[in-house]
């Protein structure tokens, strides 16, 4: 006997559109919707059968709690094969069946599968070893789409290696991430058999590519600086003193934003800096050391540019992963942009 | 320069009224070690226990691992400087206890005056499970000594007496009484090679700032000075002690004092290569331009020594890495051609690009692996050292329950992710 | 426009445009001058940054101070 437990969204567990996705996560010991149609391509094995069903809103909003939700559901389910979806081209569907499935995966060990469309952007969630069956753009392949997954299923559930493997390599998105795997020898080892080929000059391949950044629209140069509003932004994460939101020290998860109207500059005891990546005493001595407000004041003054925002932003860079920081930067951006910013300085620790 | 190593191994290892190795059996006496540093454990309350590889137990808050290494018959004392006058180093005999380790765990009595780049970060020891690849010592016999500073302690002269206590700790017990025991004898020496064979340096990039986050050598901070030429039986000598408390990036003194490059350069040497010895430069310099100078000065140096390669690596991560960088790209101008090793950052997803800094000099890279990729660690039955586990300033986590963390949870991970052999590939 | 002691990782991840700045630990700080002098010296570098707003660049450009 095998279980199986199915992750879906509001509108394919047939609750409701749009207006349903604040649906709170359930269980339901049974198939539902898409999985009414898989438990039947299934029928010929001996399968326990049970949905999950959260809406979309809803596990974006409440992403922790949800995933703490499915956990215990896992341990107490306990299945065998763990399904999210399909979500087709559904982006914010796509992103939760993603982690949904990573999650089941990474925590119980449990083999997850989830079918995406290639450009769904839940294919940037979907963790080491989970499978992503390659979907179609539209709902109207969700025959295609089950009958496939019934196959997956099967070779999983039957443990067949080789027949995973075929089937991976032809149904399968390919989604290529740098993991850790087992060399055959010791770092030390290899640096010098690289090093005698480097030396000799035979062939050798650099074990760590190096990638380009994917390049960005360049900003305009802005033409009359005296007509301009400035802002201020850091990711040298300086917070009033007390570091009321409380900004982590590394890492930052979320940025900020302070008040500096009728501040001539920031005081020592005022404002203290929150990052193990750099001796912040200095700046704590004199805060306009990393965010030069008294500076900014006077070129203010002198008519240099026309207004100092009354806000600056700050997050915590040091052992930040770059896709985060870009995320924090566009939401910065974005509230800066609306406020009728034209152009931002940055200091960088 | 000669040293004349003598490497004894031990099956096991268990507490007894006299410290001595008997074939290969190594009894450890509590009352004597605490007879060795009752002067330092003046206000610190010391517990000791032991743990062996295998054992299903985790040692946490780890800040430092120390070889037991000792002189034979000579006035000259391992680990010099550190506690005493220092004297040159790396010729003679010296004993070592190859596979133990005297193990320092505990927390400063004063975390909280520690502004955020001073704090240790937590370091984790499996001696069994996944997390035994992952982190430095868990094929040795540990004695572990947690120690605890009271509040009339400084955080600085708790930094000072936990030194002071494993380097004596570790001579101590290398210099026990020894019967029935056959060690392993090499003669250590950089000789003079008649065929012609690449002339190989090794660059060792340590981190070195302020207190609490430096390395030392002959017992002075390594801060701030020029990259100097070290001879590879210093190191084994004990010459570079480590002060710094970034349990996963750092290089812990035992691992200094066995570096697995420079043995392997050691083993090669005469055979494959004409090594020369090794570059000790510093990273986390202030400024773009120091980092430059500071990859000028060990390139000079390098093409001095009349290097044709170099292998290099680093400890630390994030901006050192650009210092390590500079190194690597001043090298290859100065026409010395370089492997660089390093451990990649690829985000949990493995999206993310690998290194903070990537010159196109750098072409020759060698991984240690991506070490931000999620590991589901089951719990051990047994926890050493205290009740609860920092992560990372972010969160406390009960060390008996199951925990999903990076390998930056590990004591010393960066490099034993390179000695497990672990390396970063593109995976669909 | 960034100030930055990283000035080649700025250019790697494709920041556009880019000054140096003092050092790792405070870039728009100067600790060794006198207080009225290193705000002078803050004013001057800022100076600088808000002329490279208002310069054009084709790619990742680091500007000299």
């Amino acid at each position: 006997m095998a279980k199986i437990l199915h992750y879906l969204n509001q509108f394919f567990a047939g609750i409701g559109g749009e207006d349903k996705a604040g649906q709170e996560f359930s269980f339901l010991p049974k198939p539902v919707g898409p999985g009414v149609l898989l438990s039947d391509l299934l029928k010929n094995r001996d399968i326990e059968y049970a949905t999950v069903v959260c809406g979309d809103n809803y596990f974006h909003e409440n992403e922790e709690a949800v995933l703490t939700k499915l956990g215990e559901v896992m341990t107490r389910f306990a299945p065998d094969l763990f399904i999210a979806g399909p979500a087709f081209h559904a982006g914010r569907y796509g992103i939760a069946c993603a982690k949904a499935a990573s999650f089941a995966l990474e925590r119980s060990g449990v083999p997850a599968v989830t079918g995406l469309f290639e450009e769904n952007p839940g294919t940037r969630e979907i963790g080491r070893h989970v499978l992503v069956l390659q979907t179609g753009a539209s709902t109207a392949s969700m025959q295609s789409a089950l009958k496939r997954c019934a196959d997956l299923a099967a070779l999983i559930l039957n443990h067949d290696r080789d027949g995973l493997e075929a089937f991976k390599e032809e149904f399968c998105l390919k989604i290529p991430r740098r993991f850790t795997v087992q060399a055959n020898a010791p770092d030390s080892v290899r640096a010098l058999d690289m090093l005698l080929a480097k030396l000799r000059g035979s062939a050798f391949e650099s074990e760590i590519p190096r990638i380009e950044a994917a390049p960005h629209p360049i900003p305009a140069a802005i033409q009359d600086l005296s007509q301009a509003r400035l802002a201020m932004v850091t990711e040298g994460g300086l917070v009033p003193m007390g570091n009321p939101d409380r900004l982590e020290s590394s890492r930052g998860t979320k940025y900020f934003k302070y008040s500096i109207k009728e501040r001539d500059d920031l005081k020592a005891g005022e404002f203290e800096a929150m990052h193990t990546g750099y001796d912040t005493s200095t700046v704590n001595a004199d805060p306009d050391r990393l965010i030069p407000v008294d500076a900014m004041r006077r070129l203010e003054r002198e008519g240099n540019f026309a207004r100092l925002h009354d806000y600056y932003y700050v997050t915590t860079g040091t052992g930040a992963m770059p896709a985060k920081m870009q995320e924090l930067g566009v939401g910065i951006a974005e509230e800066i942009f609306a406020s009728g910013v034209n152009g931002v300085v940055l200091t960088a620790t | 320069m000669e040293l004349e190593l003598f490497d004894f191994h031990v099956d096991d290892i268990q507490w007894g009224d006299q410290s001595s190795l008997v074939g290969r059996q190594f009894i450890v006496s509590r009352a004597e070690i605490q007879e060795q540093i009752k002067d330092l454990t003046q206000n610190i309350k010391l517990t000791t226990k032991l743990a062996r590889p295998g054992e299903s137990k985790r040692i946490i808050h780890v800040l430092d691992t120390l070889m037991p290494i000792a002189k034979v018959d000579d006035e000259r004392r391992t680990f010099p400087g550190i506690d005493h006058p220092a004297r040159l180093v790396g010729t003679g005999r010296t004993e070592r206890l190859r596979n133990v380790l005297v193990t320092i765990a505990g927390r400063f009595p004063h975390a909280e005056l520690m502004t955020p780049i001073e704090q240790p970060r937590e370091g984790l020891i499996d001696m069994s499970g996944i997390g035994a690849r992952y982190c430095h010592g868990s094929d040795s016999f540990h004695i572990i000594l947690m120690l605890e500073g009271e509040a009339a302690l400084s955080n600085l002269a708790f930094d000072q007496a936990l030194r002071y206590i494993g380097v004596r700790v570790a001579r101590y017990l290398a210099g026990v009484r020894k019967s029935g025991a056959a060690p392993d004898t090499k003669r250590i020496c950089l000789n003079r090679i008649d065929r012609k064979l690449p002339k190989v340096v090794l660059i060792y990039q340590v981190q070195s700032q302020i207190p609490l986050v430096r390395t030392f050598y002959y017992g002075e901070e390594i801060a701030k000075t020029l990259p100097s030429f070290v001879h590879p039986n210093e190191f084994i000598d004990g010459a570079v002690v480590s002060g710094t408390y970034k349990s996963e990036r750092k290089i812990p003194t035992s691992l200094h004092c066995a570096n697995p490059f420079i043995e392997e350069m050691l083993e090669r040497h005469g055979r494959e290569i004409d090594f020369l010895g090794v570059i000790l430069s510093r990273g986390y310099n202030d400024s773009f331009e120091q980092k430059k100078k500071m990859g000028l000065w060990s390139a000079r140096l390098a093409r001095i020594l009349g290097a044709d390669g170099a292998v290099a690596m680093m400890e630390g991560t994030g901006n050192t890495t650009v210092d390590f960088m500079q190194t690597i790209k001043a090298c290859e101008e100065e026409g010395i051609k370089t492997v660089a090793v390093l451990h990649e950052d690829n985000g949990a997803r493995g999206y993310e690009r690998p290194l903070v800094d990537h010159p196109r000099e750098a072409d020759a890279m060698i991984s240690r692996g991506n070490r931000s990729e999620k590991l589901s660690l089951p719990p051990l039955d047994e926890v050493i050292g205290g009740a609860e586990i920092d992560l990372h300033l972010k969160a406390k986590h009960d060390p008996h329950k199951p925990l999903f963390f990076d390998p930056t949870i590990f004591f010393g991970a960066h490099c034993q992710m390179g000695a497990s052999g672990f390396r970063g590939a593109y995976e669909s | 426009m960034l100030i930055t002691c990283l000035p080649n990782v700025a250019t790697q991840v494709g920041a556009y445009r880019i000054m140096t700045g003092n050092k790792f630990h405070y870039p728009v700080g100067n600790p060794e001058l006198s207080p009225e002098d290193e705000v002078k010296w803050r004013a001057q570098v800022l100076s600088a940054a808000l002329k490279v707003l208002q310069t054009p660049v084709e790619s990742p450009t680091v500007f000299e101070k």
